[in-house]
This record gives C-alpha cells, sequence and structure tokens, in this order.
C-alpha cells in the first residue's frame, strides 16, 4: 500500500521511433483504439439491425424465444461482466499510481470474472442443446414454439457466440498485459496497453449489457 | 528547399536482404509491396476479364455450351469482380500509394502503426492467398458474382466460404490501413500543417479511411452470417427457413456502396495533387474540394438502397434512396468543375501523370453522368442490371480509379524508386490506354440500353447491334490490355535505366517532394520537419 | 441509327414506355450539353493555356464564391427535375393500386424457366408455346380462312393482310420465331441434359396488365425491356408490377439477376395479342381437369392438406383444425382476439398461419406457397363443408 516506488524497478522504455513525444504516442493509441472499437461496434450493428427487423416482423416469435431463456443466468453474467469492468477500471489506477501488486491482483480478478461469465455461458449453451434448441435449421425443439423460432435461435447464437468470441480475445489480452504488468514494464508515465485493454474490456461489456435486455427480457 | 543530398543512403540501401523486407515496418517498404501485390492482382482480374470479352466476342462463344463450360464463364466474371474489388481497386491507391505518400505528405517518419501496417500487408497476402486456394484448391467454381447474393450463395456447389472467408481478412486489412491513415492524419501532422493547409490527396485519403472504418466491419458481419448461412443454417437471410434474402442486400450494399467511394475518393485526391501541379497554379476551390470529399463520405452511407430499386424493397425506400443519390452526386460535380478550373490560366504541360489526369477527367465527367438515369427511378427500370450498369460502373471504377492510380503512379514513381520512366512511351500508353478504354465501354452503353442483361455468357445472333457492340467491346479489351502492359514495362523498364530522379521532378509544392528520391529510412533530414508554406503555393 | 434513336431504349411498347424514354432522353441531351461544356472548356484551356515558357507565372486565383455556389445550386435544381419525374412513373408501374382494373398474372422463376399462370389456372406448357409462335398463329388464320365453307365478304382481304404479315414476319429476324432460340438450337442440343424451351407470355393489349412475380428457389429478375419494367422475383416474396401493353406483337423477356448455370438462357417471349384472340387464348388453356372451382379445390386439399386437415365431422383431432363447418365459424385465438371464418381469415391464414393461432394447435402450418388462385379455389372447396343448407345444396335439392 506504499506509494513509493522505486523506479529502477521498472524496465525504462523510449517512445517509438515516430513519435515526437509519450504523449503524442499515447493520444495516438488512445485515438486507433476507439477507431478499432467504432468498427467493433458497427461489427455487432449488423446483428442488432437483423435483430430489429426480425423482431419488428415477428414480435411473438420473439417473446415465445426470450421466454426460453433462463434471465436469472443472463443476469449473473450481467453483474459479473459490470464487475469486472470495475475492477479493470481500478487495475487501470493502480498502474498509474505505481501499485503494481494491487494492479496485478485485479487484473487476474478481472480475468477471473470472465472466465465465470464463460462458464455460466457454457451450462447457458449446454442446456439448450439439450433441449435441441440449435440455430436455424437443426432447431429440432419439441415442446411448445411458434414455427419461425428457430430465427430467434440463430440471431440468439450468432449474437452470443460473436460476443463470447470477443469476451475470450479481451481475457487472452487482459493475461497479456497482466503478464508485463508482472514484468514492471507499466508505470506512471508509461500504461497505455492496460489502458487500450481496459476500452477493450469495457465495450465487451457493454455489449453484453446491449445483448441481455434485447435477448432475455423482451416481455 | 530540402537539406538532403542526393547521396544519403536511402531507404532501399538502408537495410539489406530478404528478411529487411519480410520485417519491415517501415511504410515505404510496405507500400511498395502492396503495390506488386495489387498490381499482379490487376493483371489477373484483368487476364478474367479478357476471357470474358472474347467468349462474348460472338454470340455463340469460343467456349462450347456444356454445363461445365457455361460455369466456367459464370466463374470468370465473377472471379474478376472478385479479384478487381478486394484484391486490386480497393488496396491499390490507398494501401500501395498512400502507404507510400501519405507519411511523406504529413511530414511524419512513419504512419501512426508501423506494426499494424505490416500486419495489414500480411493480411492481404493471407487473404489472396485464401482467395487463390478457392480458384484453384479444386472446390467447384465460384458463380455468384462478386455480390454473393442469396439464397444463391447458399445454395450453389461454388467455393462460396473459402471466397467470403478471404474477403473477411481482407476485411481487417482494409480496417488496419484505415485506422493508421486516420490516426496519422489527425496526430502526426508536421508543425504548421493544420486542417485546411494539407494536400487535398490528404482530405481524400482521410475520407477513404472513415469510410473503410465504418463501413468494412459490416461487410464482415455479412459475411460471417453468410458462412454461418452456409454451415449452420441459421436461415437469417434464407427464405426457405422464414429468412429475408433481401436483407442480405441491405446488409451487402450498406458496405459496398460505401466501398465504391472507398474506391474513389483516394483517385480524386491524386487528381487534385497531378492538375495543381502541372498547372503550375493553386487549386481551384481548396476548401469546396476537401470538404466535398467529407460531404461524399456522409451521404454515401446513405445511399446503399439504390442498388435494390427492383429488388424488393418498398418502392418508398426507394424514392427516398433515389433523392439521396443525386444528392451524392453533387459533391463529385463540384470537384470536376473545381479541377476545370484550376486549368484556366494555369501554365500547363503534358507529362504523363498530366495525360492521365486529363482522361480522367474526360472519363469521370461521361461515368458520372451516365449514373444519372440509373439514379432516376423510372429510367433505372429499364437499365437495371443491363450492360449499361456494367458500362457506367467501369467508366468510374476504371476511367475514374484505375486511371487516376496509373496517373500517381506516374506521378510519384520517381519518389518511389528513383528513377524516371520514359516519358514518350508513357504516353503512347496513355493514348492507347484511353482508346482501348472507350472502345470497351463506350459501346456497352448501347447494349444496355437495348436491354442486353448483365452476366450472360451468349446473346440473341439476331440482333445486329448487339453483336457489332459486343465485337467492338471485345477489340476495345484487348487495345486496353495491350495498352496496361506497354505501361508497366515502360515502368518497369525504367528499373534498369540510368535516369535518376531529381527529388522533386515535377515542381511540385507538397513535404513529400523535400524528401530525398527515394527518400531516406526515416522520410526527412530534419528531426521535425516544418511545413514551411501552404500546398499549391506556386511562385 | 438516328441521332434522336441513339438515346432511346429499344423499341417501346407499352402506355408508361413514352414517359420513361422521354426522361431518359431529357438527362442523356442535359448530359451531352454539360458534358460538351467542361470537356469543351477543358481543351480549351489545354491549349489556350499550355505552357510556353519554363518561367511562366501563374495568378493566385484560391475560389469564386459566386461561381461555386453557382455550380452546386444549378446541377441540383436539374437533377431535382429528374428525381420528380422520375419517381412518379416509378410508383405507378412499381405500386400499383391495390384493386385497380387488370389482367393477373402470375409469373413464377425457377431454374432456368419462367412460368406463367392465368387467373383461370390455366397454364402454357412449352410445346403450346411453340405453337403460340406469332408466324405460326397467323400462317394458321390463313390457313382457316382458305378452308372456309362459306366465304364472307372482306375475307380476301384479311387474306391479303395475313399475307402481308407472314412475309413481314419472315422477313424481320426479330419476329422470326424465336431467332434466338432456332439460331443458337445446336447450342443447346450440346448439353443433353437440359434443353431449353421457354413459355409464351400472351397478354392482351390496351388492358393494364399486373405481374405478380415470385420465384421457388433462388433470385430472378423478370424483364420485358420493349414494356419497360422488370422487377425482381424473391422467393417466398410476391412482388408486383403494371404496364399497359399498346402495340401488338412480339417482345421478348430476359432473367436479369444471376441464378446460375444457364442464367443467359432464362429468356423468351411475349406476345401482344388483340382482346379477342386473348380471350380465346384463355380458354384454351383452361385447366381440362377442370370441373368448378370446390372440385379443384378438392383435389388441391389432397395434395397438400389433408395430412393434417380433415374435413370429416367425425375425425380425431388433427395436427391442424379441421374443416367440418369451418366457414363462417368464429374463431378464437391464442391471443384472445376473435373472427369470423370467412374469405380475409381463411387466405390470411394460409399466406401467414403464424399470424393467428387457434389454441391447441400449436406447431403452425408451414407456408404452402399457393397462389391467389389456389387459395380461391381451396376457399370454394371449404364453403362446401358444412352442415348447414347452402344456396347451392338447397337448389340441388329442389331439383
Amino acid at each position: 500500500m506504499s506509494s513509493k516506488v522505486d523506479t529502477n524497478k521498472f524496465i525504462p522504455r523510449f517512445v517509438s521511433h515516430h513519435f515526437s513525444n509519450a504523449d503524442q504516442e499515447f493520444e495516438s493509441c488512445k485515438l486507433g483504439m476507439w477507431l478499432f472499437l467504432l468498427t467493433e461496434f458497427m461489427l455487432f450493428g449488423g446483428i442488432f439491425v437483423a435483430y430489429v427487423v426480425f423482431r419488428t416482423w415477428y414480435p411473438e416469435t420473439f417473446e415465445s424465444g426470450a421466454e426460453k431463456l433462463d434471465w436469472k443466468m443472463g443476469a449473473v453474467n450481467t453483474v459479473i461482466l459490470i464487475t469486472s469492468s470495475v475492477t479493470m477500471a481500478v487495475a487501470i489506477r493502480e498502474v498509474q499510481l505505481n501499485r503494481k501488486g494491487r494492479a496485478l491482483a485485479l487484473l487476474l480478478f478481472t480475468v477471473l470474472c470472465g472466465m465465470g461469465f464463460l462458464v455460466v455461458k457454457y451450462f447457458e449453451y449446454n442446456h439448450k442443446f439439450e433441449l435441441g434448441i440449435f440455430p436455424g435449421d437443426f432447431f429440432s425443439f419439441m415442446g411448445d414454439h411458434m414455427s419461425n423460432e428457430h430465427l430467434y435461435f440463430s440471431i440468439y447464437f450468432m449474437a452470443t457466440a460473436t460476443h463470447v468470441l470477443h469476451v475470450i480475445l479481451g481475457l487472452l489480452a487482459i493475461l497479456w498485459v497482466s503478464w508485463r504488468t508482472a514484468k514492471g514494464e507499466f508505470y506512471e508515465a508509461y500504461y497505455t496497453p492496460v489502458e487500450m485493454v481496459g476500452l477493450y474490456w469495457h465495450l465487451v461489456d457493454l455489449i453484453w449489457i446491449f445483448l441481455f435486455p434485447l435477448l432475455y427480457l423482451t416481455k | 528547399m530540402s537539406t538532403t543530398t542526393q547521396n544519403d543512403v536511402n531507404f532501399y540501401q538502408a537495410k539489406k536482404g530478404i528478411m529487411s523486407w519480410v520485417y519491415t515496418i517501415d511504410h515505404k517498404r510496405i507500400g511498395i509491396m502492396y503495390l506488386i501485390a495489387s498490381s499482379l492482382a490487376l493483371f489477373a482480374g484483368g487476364a478474367f476479364a479478357l476471357m470474358i470479352r472474347a467468349q462474348l466476342a460472338t454470340p455463340g462463344g469460343m467456349l462450347p455450351m456444356t454445363p461445365e463450360y457455361k460455369d466456367t464463364y459464370n466463374m470468370w466474371f465473377t472471379l474478376h469482380g472478385v479479384i478487381m474489388v478486394f484484391l486490386f481497386i480497393i488496396p491499390a491507391i490507398p494501401a500501395a500509394l498512400g502507404n507510400f505518400i501519405l507519411p511523406l505528405m504529413v511530414g511524419a517518419k512513419d504512419v501512426a502503426f508501423p506494426k499494424m501496417n505490416l500486419a495489414s500487408f500480411y493480411l492481404y497476402v493471407i487473404g489472396a492467398a485464401i482467395a487463390l486456394y478457392g480458384i484453384v484448391g479444386g472446390e467447384s467454381p465460384l458463380t455468384t458474382g462478386w455480390t454473393f447474393y442469396l439464397p444463391y450463395s447458399k445454395e450453389t456447389a461454388g467455393a462460396v466460404i473459402t471466397m467470403t472467408f478471404a474477403a473477411f481478412v481482407l476485411g481487417f486489412s482494409s480496417i488496419f490501413t484505415g485506422i493508421n491513415f486516420i490516426v496519422t492524419i489527425h496526430k502526426l501532422r508536421a508543425p504548421g500543417m493544420s486542417w485546411y493547409k494539407m494536400p487535398l490527396l490528404l482530405w481524400a485519403l482521410y475520407a477513404t479511411s472513415i469510410l473503410q472504418v465504418l463501413a468494412t466491419p459490416v461487410l464482415g458481419i455479412t459475411l460471417l452470417l453468410l458462412i454461418a448461412e452456409r454451415t449452420l443454417q441459421v436461415g437469417i437471410f434464407d427464405p426457405a427457413l422464414g429468412g429475408d434474402p433481401v436483407l442480405f442486400q441491405h446488409f451487402f450494399w450498406f458496405y459496398s456502396h460505401p466501398a465504391v467511394y472507398i474506391m474513389i475518393l483516394p483517385g480524386m485526391g491524386i487528381i487534385s495533387e497531378v492538375i495543381s501541379c502541372f498547372s503550375r497554379k493553386v487549386i481551384f476551390g481548396y476548401k469546396a474540394i476537401a470538404n466535398s470529399s467529407i460531404a461524399i463520405a456522409v451521404i454515401s452511407f446513405l445511399v446503399w438502397g439504390h442498388h435494390m430499386f427492383l429488388s424488393g424493397q418498398s418502392v418508398y425506400a426507394g424514392l427516398v434512396f433515389s433523392f439521396l443519390t443525386f444528392l451524392v452526386a453533387i459533391p463529385s460535380a463540384i470537384k470536376v468543375f473545381n479541377w476545370v478550373a484550376t486549368l484556366h490560366r494555369g501554365s500547363i504541360t503534358f507529362e504523363t501523370p498530366m495525360c492521365y489526369a486529363l482522361s480522367f477527367l474526360f472519363l469521370f465527367t461521361i461515368g458520372g453522368l451516365t449514373g444519372l438515369p440509373l439514379a432516376t427511378l423510372s429510367t433505372d427500370i429499364v437499365l437495371h442490371d443491363t450492360y449499361y450498369v456494367v458500362a457506367h460502373f467501369h467508366y468510374v471504377m476504371f476511367g475514374g480509379t484505375v486511371i487516376a492510380f496509373f496517373s500517381g503512379l506516374h506521378f510519384y514513381w520517381p519518389k518511389m524508386v528513383g528513377k524516371m520512366y520514359n516519358e514518350t512511351v508513357g504516353k503512347i500508353a496513355c493514348i492507347i490506354v484511353f482508346i482501348g478504354f472507350n472502345v470497351t465501354f463506350f459501346s456497352q452503353f448501347f447494349l444496355g440500353y437495348t436491354g442486353m442483361p448483365r452476366r450472360y455468357f451468349t446473346y440473341d445472333s439476331s440482333n445486329e447491334l448487339w453483336s457489332q457492340m459486343h465485337g467492338f467491346s471485345s477489340i476495345g479489351a484487348f487495345i486496353l490490355g495491350f495498352g496496361v502492359l506497354i505501361l508497366f514495362a515502360n515502368l518497369i523498364a525504367s528499373l534498369f535505366s540510368d535516369r535518376k530522379a531529381p527529388n522533386n521532378p515535377w515542381g511540385a509544392t507538397t513535404m513529400d517532394w523535400e524528401t530525398q528520391s527515394p527518400p531516406v529510412l526515416e522520410n526527412f533530414s530534419e528531426d521535425v520537419p516544418v511545413m514551411k508554406k501552404a500546398p499549391y503555393e506556386y511562385e | 441509327m438516328k441521332l434522336d434513336n441513339i438515346f432511346r431504349y429499344s423499341e417501346a411498347a407499352s402506355a408508361h414506355a413514352k414517359e420513361v424514354d422521354s426522361v431518359g432522353s431529357l438527362i442523356n441531351w442535359l448530359s451531352v450539353v454539360f458534358f460538351v461544356l467542361i470537356i469543351g472548356l477543358m481543351l480549351y484551356f489545354m491549349i489556350r493555356y499550355r505552357r510556353r515558357s519554363e518561367n511562366e507565372k501563374t495568378p493566385h486565383i484560391s475560389h469564386n464564391l459566386i461561381l461555386e455556389i453557382a455550380w452546386s445550386v444549378i446541377p441540383l435544381a436539374i437533377i431535382l427535375v429528374f428525381f420528380v419525374r422520375g419517381y412518379k412513373t416509378f410508383i405507378n408501374v412499381m405500386q400499383p393500386a391495390p384493386y385497380a382494373q387488370s389482367e393477373d398474372i402470375y409469373v413464377t422463376g425457377s431454374m432456368w424457366k419462367w412460368d406463367f399462370e392465368y387467373t383461370n389456372g390455366g397454364a402454357v406448357s412449352s410445346q403450346d408455346s411453340v405453337k403460340l409462335s406469332p408466324l405460326k398463329i397467323a400462317k394458321a388464320q390463313r390457313k382457316a380462312l382458305q378452308k372456309k365453307s362459306t366465304p364472307e365478304q372482306g375475307d380476301d382481304q384479311k387474306i391479303v393482310a395475313l399475307d402481308k404479315r407472314i412475309t413481314e414476319l419472315e422477313s424481320d429476324p426479330k419476329f422470326n420465331n424465336l431467332s434466338y432460340f432456332s439460331k443458337n438450337q445446336d447450342l443447346f442440343s450440346k448439353d443433353g441434359k437440359s434443353i431449353l424451351s421457354p413459355k409464351v407470355l400472351t397478354v392482351p393489349i390496351n388492358t393494364p396488365i399486373r405481374l405478380v412475380v415470385t420465384s421457388k428457389d433462388v433470385l430472378h429478375s423478370f424483364a420485358i425491356p420493349a414494356m419497360r419494367v422488370k422487377r425482381d422475383a424473391v422467393p417466398g416474396q410476391k412482388r408486383e408490377f403494371m404496364f399497359t401493353p399498346i402495340k401488338e406483337g412480339v417482345y421478348y423477356y430476359t432473367c436479369n439477376e444471376m441464378c446460375g448455370t444457364d442464367h443467359a438462357f432464362m429468356v423468351g417471349w411475349m406476345n401482344v395479342v388483340s382482346k379477342e384472340e386473348y380471350a380465346k387464348f384463355k380458354e384454351s388453356i383452361k385447366p381440362k381437369e377442370g370441373g368448378t372451382p370446390a372440385e379443384i379445390g378438392e383435389r388441391l386439399w389432397e395434395r397438400n392438406c389433408k395430412s393434417c386437415h380433415a374435413i370429416d365431422p367425425k375425425a380425431p383431432k388433427g395436427i391442424g383444425p379441421n374443416w367440418w363447418n369451418l366457414w363462417g365459424s368464429e374463431r378464437t385465438f391464442t391471443d384472445g382476439t376473435k373472427a369470423i371464418a370467412d374469405h380475409q381469415y381463411l387466405s390470411d391464414s394460409i399466406n401467414d398461419p403464424a399470424k393467428q393461432i387457434v389454441p391447441g394447435y400449436a406447431v403452425p402450418m408451414p407456408a404452402q406457397g399457393l397462389n391467389e388462385v389456389q387459395i380461391k379455389n381451396l376457399i370454394e372447396f371449404i364453403k362446401t363443408l358444412s352442415d348447414k343448407p347452402s344456396e347451392e345444396k338447397s337448389e340441388e335439392a329442389a331439383k
């Protein structure tokens, strides 16, 4: 908890050859990251548009489909992700304050949360598959359902699977910065990668915050 | 003027060996590699184009009319489209010329993210390799056309997944270039270069990059959904499963219409540079040209539905899209007027880049004006999906973008390789390309007017007009192909000549010409180069 | 080729074609004016301001606001005219009033042919289509006139007119019995599997024709250039357009959306005939198995509906509701709403089965893809399934 920093512990780092100073580099990275997040938004935007179109056409189908999802599991996952976003944000703060140990602990806790999310998602998927709820033509659910309910689950699986893919990539990125944090590469004057990964993780979180009510809470 | 001397070690000599290219993060080397790769793609796509024209030279064609050979023809035009769009025309100006010139123009040592730049190139190579596998990998021929419309692309046996995955990977390559350019322009401009003192090519590349960043991900998700459609039968676009094939077209054109501006905007940027330079005169209406680039970028997101007037979208949607399409014509028209006005009272010379730029004005004006009947709803009923459309977009894409690419290639060639090409041969090639192009595509307007549909491997032999026009078009295509060969032969020959290029052979005023030809490793001899005067200030 | 014709489209034979062509011509001539202006100035500047000495100076003209506003606003005003003139015709063609008086024809595309079904349930086979070539029709008419046992006044003139038409048709390659196909015949025969024989579309002159276009498999696009119409055929969706042919003759139709191997052969021709000829034609294609609409409907039930819908009052509960006494009954749905089983309700629930569900029938019916005529016949059949005495039945009983 001491904020004393032994700067000698850190590997000195120079600004890349084509930037004139660290500020310029940091600002550039930040802008680049935001642009990348924008592309992610547009990517998910496609799925959201498909969702809106089909929901407008078949509102009952979407209600009936959403009833088959377990909103409690979705809610648990929402809480997990929001928590992880908070710990991620605090981790960045700790890096900025040169508290390496705390930062590392928080980063690893974030990873744990992400994994928890995946575990819950695994159980959810598994349950659906056991019931025969598959996307599209493979839909073989025998209970009460609307004739075109496979469309709802096509969108559900496409959206959540794409999101899960992003969670996994996010986790790998967090592990990478954790490792670099452990090596002591980040300190108050240089923490760009942690900040960028943090931004990415918030996006992953944010997309889930859209997906959860849209998919689980349609009624 | 530049403080560099001709004797400084240029970026080719700075590092040696094959690995210095493989691991390079130098934007100039990446630009050169992009140039080589996309030129190869141009030749591959061009070969398919010539085969198409050979088949259509006569109504009977040269292929026997068995199903396999019909599909062979269908594969030719599909691959012509896929290769030209995704492998040549999208990366050609931004990724090849832009990569080389943009950091020089803003006065930077490199783009903002050099490693990402290299990643972009490797993604391009991987995408190209996947596409190549889709062509020669033993899968049945891809015959969907480059638009991959469902449900045909779901039901056909062709290499749809391979090719869409290739396009998906290429999309990432395009996004990386876009992000890099935007950040570079925002953050790495030389001191003294305010937004409205940027050369117009930078404005054009900036607008292009915005489109790449915003539109390409939509293509990504569309292609992913198409792959999911074929593998998981998700049914979102498949009417047999309750989905909607028209939705796919909405998604596809939401990317692909901005994509045509990704293709043409950088070309417009090059024309602004070249015309001003060879008229030795300040560009007319600088702000109008700069702002119109941004206006095009914005409006182009709102006009995708004009590809679908007859496709089953609501007619009222068609109405709105028709109106917006007319609006997007205005900024393009403004640019053309400004370029012509720049010539007024100039001091004009006719080196090869200028010859191409003037050809561009001629051809792009035709391309733009022939777009009007397609934007008008009632006449589009007649012309939609006929050869008229083919002729129109080739006037814009080849007559516009590719000619601008040739112009830029000749303009920046001395800077890129440090050698001067043969001026006379360059001009002759330009004239042959100009004549060949017009013979090829002007005849197709008449085909379209009389109802000749696109993507037919044969046509009514009793229709004399069709036989004549297809004949003309085929002859023109080979003239055009010949011209392009001379063009490249001339450029390659210059590499072996001893005509060393001066630093600023054309007397241009932008910062890129202050560097040595070819530039040194980190471009400028000063650590922080300063922009001393606004672009286009000719004394 | 006359100068004026260069910018006109192919032969025009529909009521709205003139308007389309005139907009097209207007755009093209204005384009020529602008092109000549722009390129003319460019060429003039190129010559007038070519560099004469190496040290030439140029004036610093950065912009001219008035000029720039002028060349933004004037083109904008011009294209607004195009826009307004364009959309009016477009809406008339693509969005005809739903109850407009028209002759309806159902056009179905499939790989790689077009099928046409007329309102009386009749359709033309490929063999019939060959007989319907205008040349053959003219020759047959002439033969019939000659063979007449009691010649009437004016027959001679008719024969002369027909002879003239026959020579005309024979000499004009366009009318020469499907030159497209006859001349490419050898191309077809090499392909042993699919010798394509297109079906003819016959329509009456001076009558609004509503074509309802759909597809069985992939996207197609039905186009008749001379009529200035075209629309995509989307599987699972019905799209329509309307036009009025004003000139008798033969016009080719094409498929304009890439649909696979034989996309280029998905073409054929359309006959525009007199109203009388059309009436005769329609009579000739009336389904032979025919019978009353209810009888046609019953056969349809046997083919499409029997496995789920019973028609016997004693039958056990099936997958779908029993049809006995369905007509005119009150239906209650899962969402609590009610409706009387009338024509509208039945046709809606055939077209969109999931829209209103009767409790106890959880699995909505898959879409059947029946056309309007078939649905009408099916409803006629459902009307007969009742123990209530209908008017017809009571009439029969009276006999």
